[in-house]
């Protein structure tokens, strides 16, 4: 017994209170004194709550009654007891000012600091409120346009495929184009991808089901201004003066684009394969801009045509949106040899005739969307006799019409697979249709007979510090080098803008030596006139950074046409009284992608199929709705704990001492009470919320409000 | 597939788990390996964990409220042996054990059942400890017999193994029209009446305290005596098939009711019987108008009631705080037998009447109870405050309620003058919203809060609710002001002197003083220096 008497003391010396009264429990029921005390005591020391205070004194006072005479008994029981206020109570009703899930919030300033938004309810534009938006739908944040993504997730799964592609219109310009290309940097973020949570909602093929499912005919947007008189020529014709140019129509100035090639639609066109991206796809959404009165003037070419110079002369402003088509060729012994070609270069062919002349070992280089695309289309040409043997070989693929001998185009890249920029499932794919990827390997030498390429010489490499893309840089193997036989070698190894073809006059102003711009990313360049937007300016991107750069610089194009700021960003707040959604929908799982059977799979025919409706669905109610906010009004919030109890994650409900602001009143981080006294705020730390509604359910009083929160564009007067 | 809402783990639990453990083996089971389900599920047997790691609650069953002083001196002798010599009287008519360990659950369990007690339905979502008013098989107001219906509802089968329902389920049977009874506040309430000698039964259902209170509704203004066990078994049926067992908050009776009101539920109830073949309903009557009318307490204060039988009388105890010790346990249990009959009555509001006391011993056994430190003074006046055990022991509390209700005794219950003056007046102070001390029904309620202080921190305190009544159609107290801990005592003594300045007459109630002046006018008066 002396024994553990010992071993409790120490376990309460050492702050293990529960344990300490779990070991002296054990021996039988508390009845002998020091028993009394040292349970007493493990309470005492405790001292987390009001529960510790009480069980502390009623062992205090079992402990004496059973002849204790320790002092600390006594103590204890003197202070568990509380003083009343000897003056007069100065009474007073609460006063609540936000309100529960059923009540209406009046559109004033949030009344406290620690109010997740500046306004209780409306429109709201401070810091804090686009920092909130900011953290809180990390989708939307991602997305380089913006893309209300909860919105249109939300309007698929209540049925609305209309509503949802005119959600995904305003904000991207080409909802059915990237409901298929999109890079997706949505999806990486998405909360339901979060650790421990799942797979990220399929995104991009709910928006494609919006445009697949809507009425089919053409969406007019309605303008924001009437006719301004302003004229404003955009060069390119690509994602990016296409964006540029309906954002500028929509804020009532007059636009023409020029466009070199045949067709409108730039990268779209020139560079996708069809396979991906049907050409009706991109010619509807193209049509939906010229629907609003851009006028696009093709087979024009800037530089031979007409000259910026005299663009810049006859319109108020000038986009150039001219995309990157100047290759990045490599620099390797034999590169005049016969049977090299940019990706690009390849690609237009194979989408301007249809087909190209290609060898019978292909190798691509490159790790990126070119490299991909140049891959798989290089599969699909060839001879067909070559095929049929080949591809009976492999029982897994009878038939296929992927032309090229399987393992007969190969994709090298330098880097490893999580350095590579591709759409996601692309590399699945590459697998699917048994091309050969090879990586941590860079290409050293072409080696040629009689000028036409035979080998590559490849070396191994390593992965080094990162570069200044954030990449880790690849460090040659020494010694590591080797050879392998190749007849056509497709570069993916990028591309650059082109301002070989600005007059002489504005050269010196505009451009560097090296060929790129001299405003960098910039949207406004060293004349006044004259903008740039897209991967003309940024480098080469992806189809939604270029949209999302061609939107913000509209904004500059429209201030120096107007000399105002006529749009004007809000965080839209409303009440609502239920997110729709149960918490059975975050454990449906991922939807998988229908595609096309390898022996179907050709130049033309779309691999992905696009999801049936029901799948839209099925996919779509998946999304957590991060737009809603989930608040405690402090003033109504008795800190019961009940939420806290019910919380499905550690750190979505904290009991919070403080909060921590910056200059700006935006959150920026908090300090944890350690006792019940200490506890300021139980507060949502809503970017950890998985809005499963859990709270709301459990707050016995009400305290808990949801409302919408969206970030709007809109015209202001 | 739309995703289809699936069972809550509680739901799952009341499946998967057999509720009748067998708790020598849980004494022997490693507390680490005992499930929280499982641990959930010991409720099922009356159960808990109490907030205190390595220590229990368990609460016992005792219909009506009645032990015999042999079931009781068991349940002192338990006490003393494994509860730290303490009983608590609850606000359901029976009493709890706090601080029993785990190897002692089944000592206490199996003691209880060599009196003929039982722990199964102390807690979880089963029909809970059927209730009455402590008059019942005494009073001088009976009508009929409640305490033979509370006995028959308790030994149905049909009734009370009813494992899983969407939540708990509370019955009151009342021996007269009386707001004694909380027939207004039970899922269940039975009213007697009689008519040309025939005692029937008026039927309420859908009343409920917790955080969204709703007071019952009026559904039959007459089901004759042998078919109250039916009404009883088919609302209890109703309930398993209607009740809402996705949001716990909204699953109990009182929300069926409410959604359907009282003609539909009378509806499903007298369909539920058809289908079951029960004969007779036609002597059911539907209520004429759903609004209940409970008769206003009979008892105001009585430290000695007569019993309907001539040479009988009720002496009333107050237990302080609910909470018995051992020695006055045995005291009390002592004078039962030796001047009393041998009964012993819980009362709802955490209280001991003696009952059958023969009226010659009555003078003694008042002064042995005063000569034992026991008050009898003082009922249903300020003195009797009733308060749930709050922060001390129970998980779901926010506020200290016994220690609100130890500073407000000490303050104001020993001036007699002060509290006579004021007249009929039940404070009752909950710890948190589940309201198991009935605030929103009280003169005047209290409910645990803390409240944020703009310099840092929070602190305890209180909601105040007053003007709660569950007589005539019932009313629900009305919000009034905050109190801090340390404000409760000039707080309330405000409120009362408020009152008392402003009564009409000595005889408004301060129910009544509430219900005329409205609450807007309460808040300011209380407000106004």
């Amino acid at each position: 017994m002396k024994q553990l008497l010992n071993e409790a003391e120490e376990l309460i010396n050492a702050g293990q209170c529960n344990e300490a009264v779990e070991l002296l429990c054990r021996q039988g029921v508390p009845e002998d004194t020091r028993v009394f005390e040292l349970i007493a005591l493990a309470h005492h020391k405790r001292n987390a709550a009001r529960g510790d205070v009480f069980s502390a004194a009623v062992f205090a006072g079992r402990a004496i009654s059973s002849g204790s005479t320790n002092p600390l008994m006594q103590d204890i029981i003197a202070a568990s007891k509380r003083q009343d206020k000897p003056s007069d109570a100065h009474l007073a009703p609460q006063d609540y000012t936000l309100g529960g899930w059923n009540e209406k919030r009046p559109a004033v300033d949030a009344p406290l600091a620690s109010c997740a938004l500046s306004k209780l309810n409306g429109k709201a534009d401070a810091p804090k409120d686009f920092d909130w938006l900011g953290k809180n739908i990390p989708c939307q944040k991602a997305c380089p346009a913006s893309t209300d993504i909860p919105g249109y997730l939300s309007a698929i799964y209540e049925g609305r495929h209309a509503d949802a592609y005119n959600i995904n219109l305003r904000d991207n310009v080409f909802p059915a184009v990237l409901g298929r290309v999109c890079a997706r940097p949505c999806e990486s973020e998405c909360r339901h991808g979060w650790d421990g949570l799942g797979e990220p909602v399929a995104i991009c093929f709910s928006k494609r089901s919006a445009a697949d499912f809507k009425q089919q005919d053409l969406v007019v947007m309605d303008k924001w201004f009437a006719a301004s008189g302003k004229r404003v020529a955009v060069i390119g014709a690509g994602p990016a003066g296409l964006a540029a140019a309906r954002q500028l129509a929509l804020l009532g100035h007059a636009v023409t684009v020029y466009e070199k090639h045949s067709t409108p639609g730039g990268m779209m066109n020139q560079g996708i394969p069809v396979f991906r991206l049907p050409r009706d796809i991109i010619a509807k959404e193209v049509e939906q801009i010229t629907a609003l009165g851009v006028e696009i003037v093709c087979n024009t070419e800037v530089g031979k045509t007409i000259t910026l110079s005299q663009l810049a002369e006859q319109n108020d402003a000038v986009v150039m949106a001219a995309g990157t088509l100047r290759p990045n060729l490599l620099d390797l012994p034999g590169k005049e040899l016969e049977g090299i070609r940019h990706g690009l270069d390849f690609l237009l062919d194979v989408n301007d005739n249809g087909t190209t002349e290609i060898g019978e070992k292909v190798v691509v280089i490159g790790g990126g969307f070119t490299a991909m695309d140049c891959a798989r289309t290089a599969r699909r040409l060839g001879a067909t006799t070559v095929q049929v043997e080949e591809e009976l070989a492999d029982k897994t693929v009878p038939g296929s019409i992927l032309r090229m001998p399987k393992g007969n185009v190969n994709v090298w890249y330098r880097r490893s697979v999580d350095e590579m920029l591709v759409t996601p499932g692309e590399i699945e794919e590459l697998e699917h249709e048994h091309i050969p990827l090879e990586t941590m390997v860079t290409p050293k030498a072409y080696i040629g007979e009689n000028g036409k390429m035979k080998a590559m010489r490849f070396i191994r490499t390593e992965l080094g510090e990162p570069d200044a893309s954030g990449r880790r840089r690849p460090v040659e193997i020494k010694g590591s080098e080797f050879e392998i036989p190749v007849d056509t070698v497709l570069l993916a190894t990028g591309q650059f803008p082109d301002t070989a073809w600005i007059d002489d006059a504005l050269k010196a102003e505009l451009a560097e030596e090296d060929g790129w711009l001299k405003s960098g990313s910039a949207y406004a360049t060293a004349k006044d006139k004259i903008f740039a937007a897209g991967d003309y300016a940024t480098g080469a991107s992806s189809l939604i950074q270029a949209i999302g750069h061609a939107k913000e610089c509209v904004r500059a194009v429209d201030q120096f046409l107007t000399g105002k700021v006529r749009l004007k960003d809000f965080a839209k707040i409303e009440d609502v009284t239920d997110s729709g959604r149960i918490r059975e929908m975050d454990a449906v799982p991922l939807q998988a992608m229908p595609t096309l059977g390898l022996e179907k799979r050709d130049l033309r025919s779309e691999v992905e199929l696009g999801f049936d409706k029901e799948t839209s669905i099925d996919e779509t109610q998946r999304c957590y709705q991060c737009h809603y906010k989930y608040e405690i009004d402090s003033d109504k919030c008795i800190y019961c704990d009940w939420c806290v109890k019910a919380k499905p994650r550690p750190d979505c409900i904290l009991k919070v001492k403080e909060l921590k602001h910056d200059d700006e009143g935006r959150i920026v981080g908090w300090e944890i009470a350690k006792t019940a006294d200490e506890v300021n705020l139980i507060w949502i730390n809503q970017e950890d919320c998985i809005r499963c509604g859990a709270c709301v359910a459990a707050c016995p009083v009400d305290a808990i409000s949801i409302q919408k929160v969206s970030l709007v564009t809109e015209p202001v007067a | 597939m739309k995703a289809q809402p699936d069972l809550t783990q509680v739901e799952k639990d009341k499946l998967e788990i057999n509720p009748d453990f067998d708790f020598r083996e849980i004494a022997k089971r490693p507390f680490e390996d005992i499930t929280p389900n499982e641990l959930a599920m010991f409720k099922w047997s009356g159960v808990y964990h109490q907030l205190q790691p390595s220590f229990f609650m368990i609460r016992v069953v005792t219909p009506g409220g009645r032990m015999t002083t042999r079931q009781f001196n068991r349940a002192v002798d338990l006490g003393e042996q494994y509860a730290q010599g303490e009983l608590c009287i609850t606000t359901r008519q029976t009493l709890q054990y706090h601080w029993i360990r785990k190897e002692d659950i089944y000592k206490i369990i199996e003691g209880m059942a060599e009196v003929g007690i039982t722990t199964k339905n102390g807690c979880g979502d089963v029909p809970r400890n059927i209730i009455g008013d402590s008059l019942a098989g005494a009073g001088p107001n009976q009508i009929g017999d409640s305490l033979k219906l509370i006995r028959l509802m308790a030994d149905d089968d049909e009734i009370q193994n009813q494992r899983n329902l969407p939540r708990k389920h509370k019955i009151s049977v009342a021996s007269s029209n009386d707001a004694l009874a909380q027939t207004l506040m039970n899922c269940q309430g039975w009213v007697p009446v009689e008519r040309d000698g025939v005692v029937g039964w008026k039927y309420h259902a859908g009343g409920g305290l917790g955080a969204r209170p709703y007071l019952a509704k009026l559904i039959f203004d007459w089901v004759p005596e042998e078919l109250v066990i039916d009404v009883t078994r088919a609302a209890i049926e109703a309930f398993r098939r209607h009740g809402d067992r996705r949001r716990r908050a909204h699953s109990r009776l009182k929300v069926v009711v409410d959604q359907m009101g009282a003609k539909k539920f009378g509806d499903v109830l007298i369909d539920i019987m058809k289908e079951k073949g029960v004969q007779g309903l036609e002597q059911i009557e539907y209520a004429k108008d759903p609004t209940p009318n409970i008769g206003r307490m009979s008892i105001n204060g009585e430290e000695v009631i007569p019993q309907k039988t001539a040479d009988r009388s009720i002496v009333r105890v107050m237990i302080p705080r609910s909470e018995l010790k051992t020695a006055q346990s045995r005291t009390i249990s002592q004078l039962a037998d030796e001047l009393g009959g041998g009964i012993i009555m819980f009362t709802n509001r955490q209280n001991i009447e003696l009952h059958d006391v023969p009226n010659e011993n009555v003078v003694a056994l008042l002064a042995a109870l005063h000569h034992a430190g026991f008050r009898t003074a003082g009922h249903e006046h300020f003195p009797d405050i009733v308060a749930c055990v709050g922060t001390t022991m129970c998980k779901m509390a926010v506020s200290d309620s016994p220690d609100a209700y130890h500073r407000l005794y000490a303050a104001l219950a020993h001036d007699e003058h002060y509290w006579k003056s004021i007249g009929t007046l039940r404070i009752n102070i909950t710890g948190c919203p589940n309201n198991c001390a009935h605030a929103w029904i009280a003169d005047i309620g209290l409910r645990g809060t803390r409240t944020r202080n703009a310099e840092g921190g929070s602190v305890e305190g209180y909601s105040i609710f007053v003007g709660g009544k569950l007589s005539e159609a019932g009313k629900i107290a009305e919000y009034l002001c905050e109190a801090t801990n340390d404000e409760i005592v000039p707080a309330v003594k405000k409120i009362l002197d408020t009152y008392l300045a402003n009564r009409s007459n000595d005889s408004e109630l301060f129910v009544d003083f509430c219900a005329r002046i409205g609450i807007e006018l309460f808040q300011k008066l209380i407000t106004s220096e």
